[in-house]
């Protein structure tokens, strides 16, 4: 994980824990759908706190939920690129 | 076996059915489309817009005011087209189902004319903004017991109607506007008030089988699953992308401060005060926390 990507997902880790402070200490690898961690109604507000920090639109098609379901699988992804930026998504 | 046994709804949903017949009109003639809409014009009123009262109101020019009225109106009606194919294939899922044979031959009228403001919709964002909007809905929830599951599908459509309903009634009346979206808003308003009708009958009725069925553990669910939705229908009316379209910067960050404004929430309070009344006087969701 390089730094940058380290500060952004400690970003992450600092709003689940604002959101959900039930949640105790999240690991790279925790599901946070299937623990729990982040119900339906979290999740989309939680995907809304990622496209902050990556400055990148997430599109909510099947993959999403693959994609954004641990800490290191959204490093991952906006590791890889992730989306392209708004602007040419929407062009 | 039909679970709908409340006969006052079947007769009450009779005569909404007149009224479809009665009302009927055909929409891909009944609206005259020019071939553009100005951009220098509001297309709906300012105090409808999701950073209105903000401090970042404040600061916009005209130029970014105007094309927020634009890219917020798409997203409005990108809203409905996403928020009608829910709709439509839930009503088609039961139509004709012995649970809602009393129902059925409303739902005909209900389907079609779903169908066709879906239709005007559509073509408003695509003539106008060149595009709908992606749906941002999300659905995470496991699968839910028949009635629970029959009764969120027609909540969820009632609230999103009312919601909807909001924002047409005051477009609809607001004669600084170009004729067509004051014609549109107002042709969805008129039809909705019968929806409206139907849903809050059918949301009383399942309510109660949702009661004998499950007790208030199902009571508790439902208004679990109501106020995360109520949340989510305000969600959608912040959205990066339309900030982006607006020229506006920053659009993630402004999102998230907007959607989060303390100035916001006397506004939501007024959108959903006529659907968070009915849902109260029905004893469904008897107190709100803040949206």
């Amino acid at each position: 994980m390089s730094a940058t990507l380290t500060s952004e997902i400690d970003r992450l880790r600092g709003w689940i824990a604002e959101h959900n402070p039930d949640a105790g200490p999240v690991g790279d690898d925790d599901d946070l759908i299937d623990t729990r961690i982040l119900d339906s109604l979290r999740f989309m507000r939680f995907i809304y706190f990622v496209e902050e920090v990556f400055e990148r639109e997430v599109k909510l098609d099947e993959s999403v939920t693959r994609n954004f379901r641990t800490l290191a699988a959204i490093c991952s992804h906006f590791k890889q690129g992730g989306q392209p930026p708004l602007e040419e998504s929407h062009a | 076996m039909n679970l709908i046994v409340n006969s006052a709804l079947s007769e009450r949903v009779d005569r909404l059915s007149h009224k479809s017949v009665a009302d009927y009109y055909n929409p891909y003639t009944y609206f005259d489309w020019p071939d553009s809409l100005a951009d220098d014009q509001l297309w709906m009123p300012l105090n409808l817009l999701s950073l209105y009262g903000t401090p970042e109101f404040e600061s916009l020019t005209t130029e970014q005011i105007r094309a927020l009225t634009k890219w917020e109106s798409i997203n409005f009606y990108s809203l409905n087209v996403h928020g009608i194919r829910e709709v439509l294939q839930e009503a088609v899922k039961r139509i004709h189902t012995d649970r809602f044979s009393a129902v059925s031959g409303y739902l005909h009228h209900f389907v079609g004319e779903e169908n066709e403001h879906m239709w005007f919709f559509a073509t408003f964002c695509l003539k106008y903004g060149k595009k709908i909007y992606p749906d941002r809905s999300q659905r995470m929830e496991a699968d839910l017991p028949e009635a629970i599951e029959d009764f969120m599908v027609f909540a969820r459509t009632v609230i999103f109607e009312e919601i909807v309903d909001y924002y047409n009634v005051r477009i609809g009346q607001d004669r600084a506007l170009h004729p067509l979206i004051q014609q549109v808003n107002a042709t969805h308003h008129r039809d909705e008030s019968r929806h409206v009708a139907f849903g809050r009958e059918i949301v009383r009725d399942l309510y109660r089988r949702v009661v004998a069925e499950h007790g208030n553990e199902g009571a508790r669910l439902v208004a679990v699953y109501l106020h995360r939705y109520l949340g989510h229908c305000v969600d959608l009316f912040y959205q990066a992308p339309v900030y982006k379209d607006a020229g506006l910067p920053d659009p993630f960050k402004l999102r998230n401060r907007a959607r989060s404004a303390p100035e916001r929430a006397a506004f939501h309070r007024r959108m959903l005060g006529r659907t968070l009344g009915f849902l109260a006087a029905e004893g469904i969701l008897e107190s709100v926390e803040a949206l």
